[in-house]
């Protein structure tokens, strides 16, 4: 480490810059690409954001569309942190890759889950906003703690949001400032996503 | 870590070159870079899925429309600049001496089904295209011009394009039909806009999925590094097929399009066996093969899933870092199942069949050999080269998934060099030499994990066992080093 008096501003800057110039750090669901979002972007395109298990997940065509290849899957939701809340969801979601196809996007029985979903649209499909940036996989660390990661390794899932939730007058708690200012893309701990999401969603 | 060298001992160097020798003749199988392998029901045993190499070229059909406009329909990008933007994405890979791989755009999109031909421009249009796809009439590459299709079928106006396979034969080991989608909005000039460079690298990788390669992890230290401010000699050495684009364009670097992992690779699926036409040259005649296999601390037990790295031995007179530069990996058990003998990760879990989903049966992907279960094989170009191995990175998942299991599991042991004297206790930062000749394989290059457990259970949680539960990526401290130095 170095001894500067003043890295988180330093840091700060710096990732500002760099979200500002670098567009990439592009991944996506299989075979695809998406644009990198920060969690404040994330949480603002969806609709409804929960976190719970997959209950069921298969692959089936779209009921309109016979070469489109869907993913049903169903949920029980143990919390709403966006939307209207319910005990199970159902949604249907575009695939395309030919692993999707054979282990249903990999929405496994059993698998907890937040997720950040858009809007349906008109052909009755729901996507994880950002794709795999939305779909947080929740797993133990070694001393039993939730954490959760999402398809991109939260890799700049807080680029740029200190001075966004700043301009908006959002105040954060302690921990949860300390939470979105570590400088590298990290597994977050599951309660400091879901108070994070619950701020950011209550602020629209 | 301390990189102590030691040369081959002669006699070991005499066998390994006897060996080399004994083996002129290239494997017949890749170990790592397929996106898709052979299994003994689907596909050939332990081979990757390629597109046919006594077919060549791969035709693709591109659309007739623009490749962008503007939502008010001013088109930024017309057709004609959208096809030659699309040649010159395949005549990356095209362009690789060594590998036989072609490409050709066979005209427009072919009218099926409710699509009359034209400009793919509906969910109509696309639903009849992606049929003609799936049943292995054509290869389409759609251009969403504006980015409507994606909204409708995705509803997320964050997604940039994609690639995917959509015929594959069961019998032959090929692949019969493939398909990329382009989202012509991040090209518009309006909201978030890639540059052409970063755009066209990305579909690069794109066309890579689409000629059959995986994604492959060389250089994971860029991690530690500033965005798009990645040094010269780990950008030299990191694959287009690198999971995520993290660095800049390589090309705006000044870099060729490719990184050794790339060109090697490619090559290896689709080796090019001539000169000719003039400036092709055989692979054989350039490249070697490293092989080995990764073992438990027993020294019995295959290891699947770490990635194992060749790196070039860095020249000390040169300024730059050929070992940095000069990387290709690949990753342990690559050719077998990844789900043998257990119903957890089995294709679509959710629905359990006899064929999808038995302990007998595992995947349909992926060989049952026990021999492949932890054996890796690298080509090379030839030269000398240190071994290691290495976690994938766990961030690396589902769409930037490598290898056969995903999510990936930590290393059970600790990351380690290849070395002669190699065993559970030996010092892992400790590196042996292997010299690899154009055309030869050299074999037996183990390694022995050291201080694992005895035997990893699959049901066991590979990241309790892990020596670095984060990546490099996941962690703090490297990353604020790199942004103050900075």
């Amino acid at each position: 480490m170095g001894n500067s008096p003043g890295p988180p501003f330093r840091i700060i800057f710096l990732l500002v810059c760099a979200a500002l110039l670098f567009p990439a750090a592009l991944s996506a669901q299989r075979g695809a690409l998406t644009r990198p979002e920060n969690l404040d972007q994330l949480v603002g395109r969806a609709s409804l954001i929960v976190h719970g298990r997959v209950l069921s997940a298969r692959v089936e065509p779209h009921p309109q569309y016979a070469n489109l290849s869907t993913v049903v899957v169903t949920l029980r939701v143990d919390e709403t942190l966006k939307g209207a809340p319910a005990p199970t969801l159902t949604f249907r979601q575009f695939i395309w890759d030919i692993r999707d196809r054979l282990d249903a996007a990999g929405y496994r029985k059993g698998l907890e889950l937040v997720l950040l979903l858009n809007p349906e649209t008109r052909l009755g499909l729901r996507s994880p906003t950002g794709l795999e940036q939305g779909r947080f996989r929740i797993l133990r660390d070694p001393a039993g703690r939730s954490e959760a990661l999402n398809g991109r390794g939260n890799a700049g899932l807080f680029t740029a949001l200190a001075p966004q939730l700043d301009a908006k007058g959002v105040r954060l708690s302690a921990r949860l400032q300390a939470a979105i200012q570590q400088p590298g893309p990290r597994a977050l701990a599951l309660d400091d996503l879901r108070d994070l999401i619950r701020v950011l969603a209550a602020e629209r | 870590m301390r990189r102590t060298k030691h040369r081959i001992a002669p006699a070991r160097a005499a066998a390994a070159l006897l060996a080399s020798l004994l083996l002129l003749v290239p494997a017949p199988l890749p170990a790592g870079g397929p996106l898709l392998v052979g299994g003994p029901t689907f596909g050939l045993d332990a081979q990757p899925f390629i597109w046919n190499p006594a077919a060549m070229p791969v035709q693709y059909r591109v659309d007739s429309g623009p490749l962008s406009q503007k939502p008010d329909g001013t088109i930024v990008i017309d057709n004609a600049a959208g096809i030659a933007r699309v040649k010159g994405m395949f005549d990356v890979w095209q362009n690789v001496a060594t590998s036989a791989v072609t490409a050709n755009n066979a005209g427009p999109i072919l009218a099926t089904g409710s699509f009359a031909g034209g400009d793919v421009k509906t969910v109509d249009d696309f639903n009849a295209v992606e049929g003609s796809c799936f049943a292995g009439t054509q290869s389409p590459i759609v251009f969403d011009a504006d980015g409507s299709i994606f909204a409708a079928l995705v509803g997320d106006p964050g997604v940039i394009g994609f690639a995917d396979l959509c015929k594959l034969n069961p019998v032959t080991g090929r692949i019969v039909s493939g398909e990329a989608a382009l989202n012509g909005a991040f090209q518009s000039g309006i909201g978030f806009q890639l540059t052409a460079a970063e755009f066209d690298q990305a579909f690069v990788h794109e066309f890579g999925h689409f000629l059959g390669l995986h994604h492959t992890q060389v250089n994971d230290n860029v991690f530690d590094q500033v965005p798009r401010q990645c040094n010269a000699d780990d950008l030299a050495g990191l694959p287009v097929m690198f999971p995520i684009l993290f660095c800049q364009a390589r090309v705006s670097a000044g870099l060729p399009p490719l990184a050794p992992d790339d060109i090697a690779w490619i090559s290896r699926l689709y080796p090019e066996t001539a000169n000719v036409p003039p400036g092709q040259v055989p692979f054989s005649s350039t490249h070697g093969t490293i092989s080995g296999t990764i073992f438990f601390s027993d020294g019995v037990t295959p290891v699947q899933g770490v990635n194992v790295i060749a790196r070039a031995t860095n020249d000390p007179l040169t300024p730059q870092n050929e070992s940095r530069r000069i990387g290709v990996s690949g990753v342990s058990g690559n050719l077998f199942t990844a789900n043998l003998g257990q119903s957890v990760t089995c294709d679509n879990p959710a629905s359990p069949t006899p064929l999808t989903c038995t302990n007998l049966n595992g995947s349909r992907f992926g060989t049952r050999d026990p021999r492949k279960a932890g054996s890796y094989e690298i080509p090379v170009p030839a030269g000398t080269y240190t071994v290691e191995v290495e976690s994938i990175d766990p961030g690396f998942t589902d769409g930037s998934g490598i290898g056969p299991l995903d999510p990936p599991i930590a290393n059970p042991g600790v990351n380690e060099f290849w070395n002669t004297a190699e065993s559970a206790t030996d010092d892992p930062t400790v590196s042996s030499v292997v010299t690899v000749a154009a055309g030869a394989t050299v074999t037996g290059i183990d390694i022995i994990l050291n201080g694992t457990p005895g035997r990893f259970d699959s049901f066991e949680i590979a990241r309790e066992q892990s020596r670095e539960p984060l990546p490099r990526w996941l962690r703090r401290e490297p990353l604020r080093n790199a942004l103050e130095a900075a």
